[in-house]
């Protein structure tokens, strides 16, 4: 036909409009977008189903956006972060350890977010020591979710058998104690020396109570440090075996009745309230200050990911109006806000309690740089050399920091 | 042209030339035809080995020479170090502790087990009654995952509650408790004496074959000339079951070299790297602490090790069969 007549432009209007509403769909489609986000939160049915309910919420508000949740199991996460760089295959939300913002970002693999948190009303809100570890080089990376630390837990029964009415709050006490409450199977004190991170996630505090700090290695407060927790295990306060119990198996030790006094972190609660031991929860005892190792997750961009989308969702699980008592209890969350400090969901026990305060004083290891894994390395190695008698205190110390002080600041 | 009886008229063209006729195309055809097929059915085996051997291998040797990072593996761009990775290698103490109990470990693990395993063999060859409920035993054994061995050894050899320390007290062996994996001296003994456990089972099974294969007769004629146990065991045993010897040797020494599951379940390469073998020592260097570069340059070793063993078996194999 002709163009001109009107059958033609009849013809031209219908398919002027078809092509132009399948462009409105299409664009309407090009909006729904999907984010991957992995955690380690799934190792209990519980943590789980809060996680998703968290994720379903944002995902009823904003019905545009789908979020994939996967979880891996704490242990072989970093491995697959890694593996997922490699292959291009980075989640664009991660749920990173605390000590791992620098390590990360350092290999180029997180996208910053700081002109977020710069315009972020609730930004201010933060406790400055919990931040201080997402800020690598000057940018900021992360957002710290679940913000735990470690406390003394201990069994009520065996020190009211023993005698004693106060938990220990100095390094004297705590050695005192724990030498009264060995007796035949029984340690008075159990700790992680295990050689991964979870060692020097457990010595960290003693070296910083003594005054020390990584960067000083070989200094008096180090040999300090490692010379008292050598003396816990002579006295026999201490069982050998804490060479190679992960924390979770320390408070296995703990409820089984085996420990009498343990470091451990909000993580094991579920277990040791479900066993049948008569226990409560007292602050780390103080050496020449008080300090405790700052753990838990900080909520990440990957490199893939759609900044601006991905910033939202965590905007939004950061935002205590959106979180319930349940999540919050579940997920083990201590106050890393002001406005959580006094918030019934964060602070419903005595035990919550001391465990906030402990947060107060806890120490990041991201201030180590990027290459804290070969530190903590270090660390957990010069901890088992020191424990196993195969070298002095003065010796590991100098040895560990003539290793770790080239690898400071990167 | 000859044409046979009966045959078809053949279509006119190269390929259908009659017989007899020297077709050169034919001549082609016939050459190729003989010597493709056995190439086609090789091809799939070889593009696996290629693809997930032979790049990967030759890809682990180009990161030796790189600083890799997990940032710039896919983006390219990673700077050439040349030896620097091995240098940095030889010269740290973990290297080489790692490269020492790897030969223990395989040394101590291939003589026990192939000794145990060669003395239960020559145990189950005679006829004795529960002898065949007895062997399928050691099979259940060996179908154990490794982890769950390691792990349940950890309890056993535990210093505080584990049984065995409980066993050698009371038989008063020992005195006090001894600490076999958490003591830097004694872990790698510890971890050893679990790989022993698991590998009893495989030997078990492959000398009671090769036992099971010498004839009869030998023995027979042998005790006729008045051989004692010991020179039958001596002149006639061990002679006829060096094949199956050097299987289980030679591919022992392989498999236990490369181990990790065991060690790194049981110690974690602890204490203090006290029972790190090459294989736990480049998973943390790769999996723990990102240098891919160090990690490759240790698995080449490794490779490297291991090959030159291979090509030593291969050859001792290849006599072996010249002989037969």
């Amino acid at each position: 036909m002709k163009a001109g007549t009107p059958r033609a432009a009849r013809l031209w209007r219908a398919g002027l409009t078809a092509v132009v509403s399948l462009a409105v769909m299409g664009a309407a489609h090009a909006q729904d977008i999907t984010l991957t986000w992995w955690d380690y939160y799934g190792w209990n049915p519980n943590i789980d189903r809060e996680t998703n309910a968290l994720v379903e919420a944002y995902e009823a508000q904003n019905p545009n956006v789908t979020i994939q949740r996967t979880s891996f199991g704490f242990a072989d996460f970093r491995t697959r972060l890694i593996q997922a760089a490699a292959t291009g295959t980075f989640p664009d939300i991660a749920f990173v350890d605390q000590g791992d913002i620098p390590v990360f970002a350092s290999q180029g693999l997180l996208q910053e977010i700081t002109p977020h948190i710069t315009s972020w009303d609730q930004a201010e809100l933060y406790y400055p020591n919990v931040t201080a570890g997402t800020v690598y080089q000057g940018k900021t990376y992360g957002v710290p979710f679940v913000t735990n630390s470690t406390v003394l837990f201990y069994n009520v029964d065996m020190f009211e058998e023993a005698g004693i009415t106060e938990p220990p709050k100095t390094w004297d006490e705590l050695r005192e104690t724990a030498k009264q409450l060995t007796q035949g199977s029984r340690s008075g004190f159990c700790f992680s020396a295990v050689p991964t991170e979870e060692g020097t996630f457990t010595f960290l505090p003693f070296l910083w109570q003594a005054g020390g700090d990584v960067a000083t290695l070989g200094d008096q407060a180090s040999i300090d440090a490692l010379t008292f927790i050598k003396q816990l295990l002579d006295d026999g306060s201490a069982p050998r075996s804490i060479l190679s119990l992960a924390q979770n198996a320390i408070s296995d030790q703990f409820v089984a009745g085996n420990c009498a006094m343990m470091v451990n972190g909000p993580w094991v609660l579920a277990s040791v309230e479900a066993s049948d031991i008569n226990w409560a929860v007292a602050n780390w005892p103080e050496g020449t200050k008080a300090a405790a190792p700052l753990g838990g997750e900080s909520a990440v961009v990957g490199p893939n990911a759609d900044v601006a989308v991905a910033w939202d969702v965590i905007r939004f699980i950061s935002d205590p109006a959106n979180l319930t008592g349940v999540q919050v209890r579940e997920l083990g969350m201590l106050p890393n806000r002001t406005d959580q400090a006094d918030d019934e969901r964060w602070v419903y026990s005595d035990t919550r309690k001391v465990f906030a305060d402990q947060v107060m004083v806890a120490l990041p290891r991201s201030v180590y740089g990027a290459n804290y894994a070969q530190i903590s390395e270090q660390i957990w190695t010069m901890v088992q050399k020191v424990l196993t008698g195969a070298a002095t205190p003065e010796d590991a110390a100098k040895t560990a920091g003539d290793a770790i002080r080239p690898l400071l600041g990167a | 042209m000859t044409e046979s009886i009966g045959s078809t008229p053949a279509r006119v063209g190269a390929w259908n030339a009659a017989p007899g006729r020297q077709n050169p195309m034919r001549r082609l055809m016939d050459r190729f035809d003989g010597s493709v097929v056995p190439y086609l059915f090789v091809l799939p085996a070889a593009l696996f080995m290629v693809g997930l051997m032979i790049y990967p291998t030759i890809f682990n040797v180009q990161i030796s020479f790189q600083q890799m990072t997990a940032g710039n593996l896919l983006s390219g761009g990673a700077e050439w170090v040349g030896l620097a990775n091995y240098q940095a290698m030889l010269e740290d103490p973990r290297f080489t502790t790692a490269f020492k109990n790897s030969l223990i470990f395989t040394a101590a693990s291939m003589v026990f087990q192939i000794g145990i395993g060669l003395a239960l063999a020559l145990f189950y060859n005679q006829d004795f009654p529960g002898n065949l409920i007895m062997r399928p035993l050691y099979l259940v054994a060996y179908a154990v995952p490794v982890i769950v061995v390691a792990s349940v050894f950890n309890w056993l050899l535990d210093g505080q509650y584990g049984v065995i320390n409980w066993a050698l007290r009371s038989l008063g062996i020992i005195d006090g408790p001894i600490f076999w994996l958490n003591d830097v001296n004694t872990a790698l003994g510890g971890v050893i004496f679990i790989n022993i456990w698991l590998g009893i089972p495989f030997n078990l099974t492959v000398l009671l074959a090769g036992l099971k294969s010498i004839p009869r007769e030998l023995y027979e004629a042998a005790e006729v000339d008045g051989a004692g146990r010991f020179t039958k065991f001596w002149h006639i045993t061990l002679p006829l079951l060096r094949p199956a010897l050097l299987a289980v040797g030679m591919l022992g020494i392989i498999f236990t070299f490369k181990m990790f599951d065991v060690v790194w379940v049981a110690t974690k390469g602890g204490p203090a790297g006290a029972s790190d073998v090459l294989p736990t020592l480049s998973f943390k260097l790769v999996f723990e602490q990102f240098l891919f570069g160090k990690g490759a340059a240790v698995l080449n070793v490794m490779f490297l090790f291991l090959f030159v063993l291979s090509l030593i078996y291969l050859r001792v194999l290849n006599r072996q069969e010249l002989r037969k």
